[in-house]
């Protein structure tokens, strides 16, 4: 206890307590919160009153909720976003030294914590992880969740039945031991010639009673100067964490997660009969991008397909498990499933003779289109052709729709709306495309609108990429040509808006089918997706990717580098919650979909939720700024 | 006011008796707008329920400065018990002196009490006990009276939410009809801050009922105890 803490009462004590049950005041010190409990005094608000007015100079006090919901609402008296107990506000308008920009309106009987704005910045001065909330609030909180996310991954191995086998299978070679009295130099040498990380150290009865890893010679050894004529016991890891050889690798998994080890020592009766490192463990991961790509390339049987289809899904949950980012995930989800359909496509056009001759593309279209696909993913796809007779049309469906088949087989759903390259209305020569878009563009239809927002992400898969290169640069031109078109575009993406709540945190989903759901597709990513695409047809960007669209797009409309990577991040963090939701619906046996119950959330989880849903808001403000809607 | 109770003052050290005589004698001005009254909340903690004999352990208070509880200067006093020093009472009730939370000589905290308080009207839950048992240890402890007006959330709360009466008598009753969590019933402290959010909320109805002073508010618990009375 530090010696500050004798003068805090028992009232102080219950108040720090409540406060570091929350982010970020449970990172920050006993002192540094002690402090703001000083500092603080708390106010009463009643349904309806306004806690803070819009201004035009700075707030003179930070609010933390104790207890109850505030709304943020806007000039036009719409509630923009809703505050829970722990969040504070206006924290921007503090930072930055200006006034609010919304009102704040107590959404229920609510009690706050209340900090002058001096007492606020001092706290900034004084502790490092507060600042660091309150500047990068969204990304702390993402790096908490995902710390959280590992861990959980990490036990929940249940459905992984690699997991479960006993350790001992791992072990390949006999292990690397010695006994205490060993100089340095010869147990070195040892390791250097058997290429392993780690010596144990062993009494005569076998048994280890320590380790010294490559790791622990920098530190102990080589910067601390000893000699390497020293017995191995002086700078050894005494007594190290063993399991039984028959111990199942989870259990090494966690023991190294926990104890931030990268060895543990296998014993049978006591007795030392092997070492795993974590490469071993990982190393179980047989599922590799390497290798599913390898044996995508060898398979000459499309009916091997699906099995490595389904590989690609494990190797998602795996890399997911393994905390991986959204941004990367996906892109690698996208680009197995690519060289799946590649692989569909050659098989199936190389044997068709009706096709020797003919220019063709495959278009990737959607989600897919903008390397973005998720665990449930439907197809949606095109073909473009340079020129073609009816018969070599003919030819060029049946084969696509051989390809659609196949898909299907292998997880990826035909498309409900038909929109596939079987269907003939998707099967155009680059002629027909581009009137096809000219309609769009020049309808606006809500139609229009539609298909615009699935066909404008087209890439070329596999085929004459310069037919959709040419469409691409054809395609730019003339929506940057037709202005009115962007704006109904922007009109459209902005009727679609974040579900963030006023009377509970979330607007639930009122459909009868998924129930006090939000949609993380269509509310969550989709506003980040359509003002990407709106943002890239304008600067002329053949980019489809949305947060690479959105990174080029930064540059040229001036958007801070701040404000980029908190949309980026949002954005990802709604793609990772889709993954994890889909996944925890295949390991169940449901067919995964994007209906999420926020209830289903650990606090932190659905604060960052409303946060990246607060930041779909923002990036629509942005959208609705530049198209003056 | 701060009257001096007995002829013969109780003989105290050279700085508490500085103390008892920097005491302010100032009244409350309870004309002034309710949200801009100080209001001194309290709660005490006694031996047992007989206001006139059992001990008094310990003293728990905030202040509503301005409409907000100030947390930095919350009072947590508690009284040091003659009986319970010795030895023997410490063996039989297994007590060790560690655990003692009487901290301070009986005379020094009722001076923190009275310091901390100033002239500001008193608020409590059944305010009539918390009256009775500080008055009573003024007198003991420093020879004073000091008569404050004193204003009982379990009156208040029910001529404000006459709805919420019906089920609502103890404290814990009022705290669940609001929603109002407690960190740790029955400390002094924490009972205090919690009747004291409760008057946060007691104040804002009353001025929602065009009651805007103290004095208005004492006006109208008066009337109403006259009704009920005859």
């Amino acid at each position: 206890m530090s010696a500050t803490l004798p003068l805090a009462n028992s009232l102080h004590r219950a108040t720090l307590d409540a406060l570091r049950r929350q982010a970020p005041f449970a990172t920050m010190s006993e002192d540094e919160v002690l402090w703001l409990v000083q500092h603080v005094s708390v106010a009463y608000y009643a349904r309806d009153a306004v806690l803070l007015e819009p201004s035009d100079t700075p707030p003179e006090t930070l609010f933390i909720i104790k207890q109850g919901t505030v709304s943020g609402v806007t000039a036009d008296d719409q509630t923009v976003f809703q505050l829970a107990t722990g969040e504070m506000f206006p924290l921007g308008a503090l930072l930055a030294g200006r006034g609010a920009a919304n009102r704040y309106v107590a959404a229920s009987d609510t009690f706050c914590y209340l900090l002058p704005a001096a007492d606020f910045h001092t706290l900034l001065s004084r502790s490092a992880e507060f600042h660091d909330f309150c500047t990068r609030r969204i990304a702390s909180l993402l790096e908490e969740s995902q710390r959280a996310v590992q861990a959980e991954y990490a036990l929940a191995l249940d459905d992984d039945s690699r997991f479960a086998r006993p350790l001992a299978s791992l072990v390949q070679r006999a292990p690397l031991s010695t006994l205490a009295g060993t100089p340095l130099a010869e147990a070195l040498g040892a390791m250097e010639a058997a290429q392993v990380g780690s010596m144990i150290v062993i009494n005569e009865a076998a048994q280890p009673v320590g380790i010294l890893t490559l790791k622990d010679v920098l530190a102990r050894v080589t910067l601390a100067g000893v000699p390497l004529a020293t017995p191995i016991a002086d700078v050894m890891t005494p007594d190290p964490a063993t399991l039984p050889a028959d111990a199942p690798v989870a259990d090494a998994l966690v023991l190294m997660a926990r104890q931030g080890i990268h060895h543990i020592p296998l014993v049978r009766n006591g007795r030392l009969i092997g070492v795993v490192s974590e490469k071993d463990v990982f190393a179980l991961r047989r599922l590799s991008v390497e290798g599913i790509t390898a044996a995508i390339a060898r398979s000459d049987d499309p009916a091997r397909l699906p099995a490595l289809a389904h590989d690609i899904g494990d190797l998602a949950h795996s890399l997911l498990a393994q905390g991986m980012d959204a941004e990367n995930l996906t892109a690698i989800i996208s680009s197995l499933n690519d060289r799946l359909t590649e692989r569909i496509i050659t098989l199936e056009s190389e044997t068709d003779p009706a096709l020797a001759g003919l220019r063709w593309c495959w278009l990737a279209l959607g989600s897919e289109g903008r390397m973005e696909q998720t665990l449930a993913t439907d197809q949606d796809n095109a073909l473009i052709f340079s020129a073609a007779d009816d018969a070599q049309r003919g030819a060029l469906q049946a084969f696509a729709l051989r390809v659609n088949h196949l898909l299907d087989a292998c997880g990826f759903p035909l498309c409900r709306g038909g929109i596939m390259a079987s269907n003939p209305k998707w099967c155009l020569s680059l002629a027909e495309w581009q009137q096809q878009f000219t309609q769009w563009i020049d309808h606006g239809s809500p139609d229009a609108l539609l298909h615009a927002s699935i066909f404008f992400d087209f890439r070329a898969l596999t085929g004459d990429a310069a037919l959709a290169l040419d469409l691409r640069a054809w395609l730019n031109r003339a929506a940057q040509k037709n202005p009115r078109f962007l704006h109904q575009m922007a009109g459209n993406a902005l009727r679609n808006r974040p579900p963030l709540g006023v009377v509970r945190d979330f607007v639930l989903s009122d459909d009868n089918a998924h129930p006090n759901t939000i949609d993380l597709k269509l509310n969550g990513a989709t506003p980040f997706v359509d003002a990407a695409r709106i943002f890239a047809l304008a600067a002329g960007s053949p980019q489809t990717n949305t947060a690479k669209r959105l990174r080029e797009a930064a540059h040229a409309l001036h958007i801070p580098d701040t404000e980029l990577a908190d949309w980026n991040r949002a954005f990802h963090f709604l793609q990772l919650l889709r993954l994890r939701h889909q996944h925890g619906q295949q390991r169940t046996g449901v067919p995964p979909d994007n209906h999420l119950n926020p209830d289903t959330l650990n606090p932190l989880d659905r604060r960052i939720l409303k946060e990246a849903l607060r930041q779909a808001r923002k990036v629509q403000a942005r959208l609705a700024m530049d198209y003056k809607l | 006011m701060i009257w001096p109770f007995a002829k013969r003052l109780p003989a105290l050290d050279a700085t508490s008796s500085a103390r008892r005589e920097a005491l302010t004698r100032q009244k409350a001005d309870l004309r002034q707008p309710l949200a801009e009254m100080r209001w001194c909340v309290v709660d005490v903690e006694t031996g047992g329920l007989d206001a006139q004999r059992d001990p008094l352990l310990a003293i728990g208070a905030v202040a509503i400065e301005h409409g907000r509880i100030a947390l930095d200067a919350s009072l947590e006093v508690g009284l040091l018990q003659a009986q319970s020093t010795a030895a023997d009472n410490i063996l039989i009730h297994g007590i060790s002196g560690s655990e003692q939370r009487a901290g301070e000589a009986p005379h020094r905290a009722v001076l923190s009490w009275l310091e901390f308080a100033q002239e500001a009207p008193r608020v409590a839950f059944h305010a009539g006990f918390d009256q009775t048992v500080l008055q009573r240890a003024e007198r003991e402890h420093l020879g004073i009276s000091v008569s404050a007006p004193w204003f009982d959330a379990a009156v208040v709360a029910p001529l404000l939410f006459p709805d919420a009466a019906a089920h609502c008598r103890h404290l814990d009753e009022w705290l669940e009809h609001f929603g109002l969590a407690v960190y740790a019933r029955h400390g002094a402290l924490a009972d205090a801050y919690a009747t004291a959010e409760l008057w946060l909320i007691l104040l804002l109805a009353a001025q929602q009922e065009k009651i805007t002073t103290a004095h208005q508010l004492r006006g109208l618990l008066r009337s109403r105890r006259w009704l009920s009375e005859n």
